[in-house]
């Protein structure tokens, strides 16, 4: 039974693995058929940044990916904060809402998306405008989590020692959040660095993201200068996850000695 | 039981058009570019598409759905379908291998084994799926192994590819909650059962299985509902000879413009994700009745969830 389980759990951790260390390999492979083995080399890598197809792609990457950060970091910091004021109604229809947008496969948001542009025309503003729907209730999603684990306790001691309402929440409330927005901002930007589905469906052909750019060489053929960007794209991605992570959980109250 | 009464009266609340003016730019948001899209969708699935000037009809026509279920449209939909079953299907005896694993090592080994399933889940979803194209590729690592046995075979560009392409992309999305209720399964009562004499496999029936039953709906869900969907892994493993309903909906809504059929197509994912949702409940509902006998406390599905 025992060898079953670790031969099973083996498996899965090949399935996940091993495509990852292929691309890894494959990137410093100076065989360009990367049938075999054929030499070390970082010739794909500066391959890959001389490209001007694959640095504007980033650029558009990053540009897209900042702007769906700050709108949903905005309306989602908004949404959060905000939450336990508002009326019951409210309170159920923004997590429903939210709920929602997390689940449905976004094939299916970004295909109503495309039925409504004709009146807006597909452009860089409607490929922001298409991920910010999701983004912003991931976001919630996070910020919403730290939110619920907030000692209300704190708000009802400031309460009581005279402080307005608007007063608890500036000098209470958002600051505790404060590295949940963080985290839930690295992780927003990461979700749409990546996006690959409704930049597809709404870009046309005019917007190319690093992943749709990818997607499209890849259509064509493989080429091992693809496997040194993707090894690019990991590290990024990595990087800012590898922080959201380390920023939400050394600055968890009480974890590193809170100093209040 | 009846927690004692906050106070409900505090001293300057803030007032509610500020708090429904902090609240409204999501909801706003949330109606105009994603509930009026899906109503859109419901409405010209409804409609026709006038050939010569490309407008779209609306009306109350069925057409568009008789014409997918008249077309080999259906039957890519079965396949969709056929993938995001098998998917979860392989994912859940995966998942729970991976998450006993875990569990049961050393503290230390346990975080470098938990890194292994975050690292990938970490990694841009395109990358990974691209990578596999490196192994399963006509010069990829399967191909020449097989090819060394006598015959060559390129899985790159078959529905099996794309499992395989699948199984990989949603495989951390399975072993995370499964994680988490495996977790709470009490080693001190596995432990008991060991010492009266269960076998592993009793055990496993018995505790282990019953205990990850709610992380294991959870990741079905997870699982299923975007795997039906799913556009990116055939995109990059049906290398343009296969397709599922994710490349359809691109295909008819980007190149064709036919927006009813499009949408109708939508409207069967709406359909399908719905339908995944009440088996979820039902399977969910048929599980929690013998439970009650049983010496584990099975977690809610929705405290593993948050």
């Amino acid at each position: 039974m025992k060898t079953t389980v670790r031969i099973v759990a083996f498996i899965g951790f090949a399935i996940m693995i091993a495509p990852l260390i292929a691309v890894i390999v494959n990137a410093f492979n100076a065989n360009v058929l990367l049938s075999n083995w054929g030499g070390f080399t970082t010739h794909w890598f500066t391959d890959a940044v001389d490209d001007s197809g694959v640095r504007s792609a980033a650029g558009q990457s990053v540009e897209i990916a900042a702007l769906v950060t700050a709108l949903s970091a905005v309306i989602g910091t908004l949404a959060v904060a905000f939450n336990a004021y508002a009326p019951r109604w409210v309170q159920r229809l923004t997590s429903s809402l939210t709920i929602t947008r997390v689940m449905v496969p976004e094939v299916i948001m970004a295909a109503g998306l495309v039925l409504l542009m004709p009146k807006l025309g597909f452009t860089f503003g409607i490929v922001v405008l298409g991920q910010t729907v999701w983004a912003v209730a991931f976001f919630i999603a996070i910020l919403g989590a730290r939110r619920a684990g907030f000692d209300r306790r704190l708000e009802d001691a400031g309460r009581d020692l005279g402080a307005s309402a608007w007063r608890v929440l500036g000098t209470i409330v958002l600051p505790d959040l404060l590295p949940g927005i963080i985290a839930g901002a690295l992780l927003t930007f990461t979700f749409s660095f990546d996006d690959v589905v409704t930049t597809v469906f709404l870009s046309g052909a005019s917007t190319m993201t690093l992943p749709t750019t990818i997607l499209a060489r890849i259509r064509r053929g493989i080429t091992p200068e693809i496997n040194a960007v993707g090894v690019l794209v990991m590290l990024v991605t990595i990087i800012l996850l590898a922080l959201a992570t380390v920023v939400s959980g050394q600055l968890v109250p009480g974890q590193e000695g809170t100093e209040i | 039981m009846q927690l004692p009464a906050r106070r409900t009266r505090r001293l300057r609340p803030i007032p509610l058009s500020a708090v429904l003016g902090a609240m409204s730019p999501n909801l706003i948001f949330a109606g105009l570019f994603f509930l009026a899209p899906v109503v859109l969708v419901l409405l010209y699935s409804f409609g026709t598409l006038s050939y010569l000037t490309l407008d779209v009809n609306w009306g109350w026509t069925t057409s568009s759905y008789s014409a997918i279920v008249h077309s080999p449209y259906l039957q890519t939909f079965l396949r969709a379908l056929l993938i995001a079953v098998a998917t979860v299907a392989l994912c859940a005896p995966l998942g729970f291998a991976i998450s006993l694993v875990i569990v049961r090592a050393t503290p230390r080994r346990r975080v470098a084994l938990f890194l292994l399933v975050l690292f990938p889940f970490w990694t841009s979803f395109i990358v990974r799926t691209y990578a596999w194209t490196n192994i399963l590729g006509p010069r990829g690592y399967i191909a020449n192994l097989t090819a060394d046995l006598g015959h060559r075979v390129t899985l790159l560009g078959t529905d099996w590819g794309i499992l395989i392409g699948m199984v990989a992309a949603y495989l951390p999305m399975m072993a995370l909650p499964v994680y988490v209720s495996l977790s709470r399964v009490s080693e001190e009562l596995v432990a008991a059962a060991r010492d009266l004499g269960a076998g592993e496999w009793r055990i496993m029936r018995t505790l282990l299985i019953p205990g990850a039953a709610p992380g294991l709906a959870v990741g079905a869900l997870l699982v299923g509902i975007p795997a039906s969907g799913e556009y990116v892994v055939p995109a990059v493993l049906g290398a343009g000879k296969v397709t599922l309903v994710g490349g359809l909906l691109a295909q008819e809504l980007q190149n064709n413009g036919n927006y009813p059929l499009g949408s109708a197509l939508t409207v069967g994912l709406i359909v399908l994700m719905l339908l995944m949702l009440i088996v979820a409940r039902i399977v969910q509902w048929l599980w929690a009745r013998p439970r009650k006998r049983a010496p584990v406390a099975v977690p809610d599905t929705a405290a593993v969830t948050s």
